[in-house]
């Protein structure tokens, strides 16, 4: 599905990612750590398409497509899915309107009818049962106002109500309680199937106890510096990243 | 060359005493230059350059006309090149064509419309009169050459009454210069409501001065929405007459092409107990340019008053531009004021963020625009003024309106 070769990327001149190989096929599920400031949400961004980060060589192939000569929206449109680690607030927008624009977009591009209302109500209804939501929340304006636990579990309900191939999860668990943390947990593991796969990006064990990863990886110094299966993620917690000098 | 035009105009012109006394004025000091403060960036030079003729004139007006620039309120007052076409018949609203009729002035250009404006008027709203709809003001505007129009109205709000008011100036013909003043007195206890929609054409330039005078326990709102036109000068002025006053102003500004827009406002507020609330934002495309300016006066007896103003602007283009200034000037000591203005361009992350989940760049613009300008929009409280904002804005920015 996914297939990173050799990508380096910087922003402005300092070199964040220097060589990042990584191969995500359907139905898996990949975990991402690393010490602060190893490149991780600069690899999820460039993935999603921020044009703030300048890849400078190496490439990104999803489903067979050049994914760098996409815009951002188009990668949306193909079913990549960033939750961002600090989402925007945009007033005046209301939940459920921002979803529906972003499902009817993605349904303009390939030509299809706007989603009915019925069908969007009754999608609704099952994510927020899903995630726990309130339906009221749903006409407030978009993260206005929002707790660092709720924006979070909203972008988890934007990933529920869009069905993405390839979600990426940056640091979903950080300002999460535990018992939200479980809810949001629960969420994805019911979202994932033999067709998509998951991205999971994150400083703590705690989030793999109940999102299990197939591998896990150790990005330092914008390199993947060690593969594994989820053993690597305790080992970590254990010891720390100094067992990797 | 226009001066030469008003002077031969005023030749043959019975004028009273007072507006003899008034175009002494003018004719001595001119129209507003550059040189003056009130105008530094606000040249009139282009727009004062035309030949414009000073006769008025008359012309067919149909119900179709009149549609088209109507918000659809049932009770409207319709003028022609300033003079009075069709009236609305309500119980306690009445509308009298003035001889003399003095107001306030903040420019020779007020002086002039009081000099040479030849239908003057004064819609009385009676004491107590609670109309449910707003009442809406169309002046149409047609002449056959290039054409200097005064329009001047008075507008009396009875105490305790509760009038709002929608104006649009809508130009037909070819260059219109309009030199507009409206004074509004608002009595005790009154509530006075005027929206201004400024989506003129292109052969329009406006000036645009509003003086409010307000009594104890009034409250006035003026909103107003500069959209079209080539030249936009509104000058707004309070004046907090005594107690317990609120003056509530609030602007949105789209422009796109050349055009330009200008916002002066005063507070003047002289007695204790009162607020001011201002906030003004501007979206600026192409080789637009903007200036607003701000003026709050605290009088040394207007203690434990609030005065808010806030100027926020969002620049589209590297060939656009604002100028911005807040002018306070505070002599009580006992008093909330606060002012701040910003000027600025879409934020990246915002951006990024609603084009990661599949919004065309143009699209993500569009509401990301609306989302900044939803603070004064929520302020609107006439479900037609709010629907007329949501179309010009989706217009101007591209979109879709159903997405607003």
């Amino acid at each position: 599905m996914l297939e990173i070769k050799n990508l380096k990327a910087q922003i402005e001149d300092k070199t964040i990612l220097n060589g990042v190989n990584l191969k995500v096929n359907k139905g898996e599920v990949h975990a991402i750590m690393g010490p602060n400031g190893s490149g991780k949400s600069t690899l999820s961004s460039v993935i999603a398409g921020n044009e703030d980060y300048e890849v400078s060589s190496g490439s990104i192939t999803y489903e067979g497509d050049d994914l760098l000569e996409m815009a951002p929206e188009e990668r949306s449109h193909r079913g990549i899915f960033l939750s961002f680690q600090y989402p925007v607030e945009i007033p005046g927008l209301s939940v459920s309107n921002f979803i529906k624009t972003a499902i009817n977009e993605k349904r303009k591009a390939f030509g299809q009818e706007n989603i009915s209302a019925k069908e969007l109500l009754q999608l609704f209804k099952e994510k927020c049962e899903l995630l726990n939501i309130d339906k009221e929340y749903l006409s407030r304006s978009l993260n206005e106002g929002f707790s660092g636990g709720e924006k979070k579990r909203n972008e988890i309900f934007q990933m529920a109500m869009m069905e993405p191939m390839l979600s990426i999860l940056d640091e979903t668990d950080s300002g999460l309680d535990i018992d939200a943390l479980k809810i949001v947990a629960n969420g994805v593991n019911s979202l994932k199937s033999s067709s998509n796969s998951i991205i999971l990006i994150t400083h703590y064990q705690r989030l793999l106890n109940y999102i299990v990863p197939d591998f896990v990886h150790i990005l330092k110094d914008g390199k993947i510096v060690m593969s594994g299966d989820k053993s690597l993620a305790q080992k970590l917690e254990k010891e720390g990243y100094s067992f990797l000098n | 060359m226009l001066i030469e035009e008003i002077k031969k105009h005023v030749v043959d012109a019975d004028l009273t005493s007072t507006q003899k006394k008034s175009l002494d004025y003018f004719l001595e000091n001119g129209f507003p230059t550059t040189k003056d403060e009130d105008w530094k960036y606000t040249s009139l030079k282009k727009v004062l350059k035309r030949k414009y003729c000073l006769k008025s004139f008359d012309f067919e007006l149909n119900d179709e006309m009149v549609q088209q620039y109507s918000l659809g309120f049932k009770d409207k007052i319709i003028f022609k090149n300033g003079k009075i076409y069709s009236e609305p018949k309500i119980l306690g609203v009445s509308i009298k064509k003035m001889r003399d009729l003095i107001m306030p002035k903040n420019s020779a250009l007020c002086y002039l419309n009081e000099a040479i404006c030849e239908n003057s008027y004064e819609i009385v709203f009676d004491k107590n009169l609670n109309l449910d709809n707003p009442i809406e003001i169309l002046h149409f505007i047609n002449n056959d050459n290039d054409y200097f129009l005064q329009l001047r109205t008075k507008i009396t709000c009875g105490s305790g009454s509760n009038v709002k008011l929608v104006e649009r100036f809508c130009n037909i013909g070819n260059n219109t210069l309009i030199n507009s003043c409206m004074h509004a007195d608002v009595k005790r206890n009154g509530f006075f409501e005027i929206s201004k929609l400024q989506s003129y054409n292109d052969n329009t330039h406006t000036i645009d001065n509003t003086l409010v005078d307000q009594d104890r326990d009034s409250t006035a709102n003026v909103h107003t929405f500069s959209f079209d036109g080539s030249f936009i000068r509104n000058n707004l002025n309070f004046y907090q007459n005594n107690e317990n006053c609120t003056s509530n102003m609030n602007g949105i500004t789209i422009i796109n092409k050349s055009n330009f827009v200008d916002h002066h406002t005063f507070v003047d507020h002289k007695f204790q107990n009162c607020l001011s609330n201002e906030s003004y934002k501007g979206v600026y495309f192409d080789n637009t340019k903007g200036v607003f300016n701000g003026k709050i006066m605290v009088r040394p007896d207007a203690q434990k008053i609030n005065a808010f103003q806030s100027n926020n602007n969002l620049l589209f283009s590297d060939s656009a531009s604002i100028k911005t200034k807040p002018q306070l000037e505070i002599y009580a000591d006992d008093v909330k004021c606060s002012h701040g203005c910003t000027i600025g361009q879409i934020d990246k992350k915002s951006l990024f963020y609603m084009r990661s989940r599949g919004f065309s760049e143009k699209t993500a613009k569009g509401l990301l625009t609306f989302a900044f300008l939803i603070e004064v929009i929520e302020k609107l409280n006439t479900r037609e003024i709010v629907d007329y904002a949501k179309t010009e804005i989706a217009k101007k920015l591209s979109i879709e309106k159903g997405l607003l």
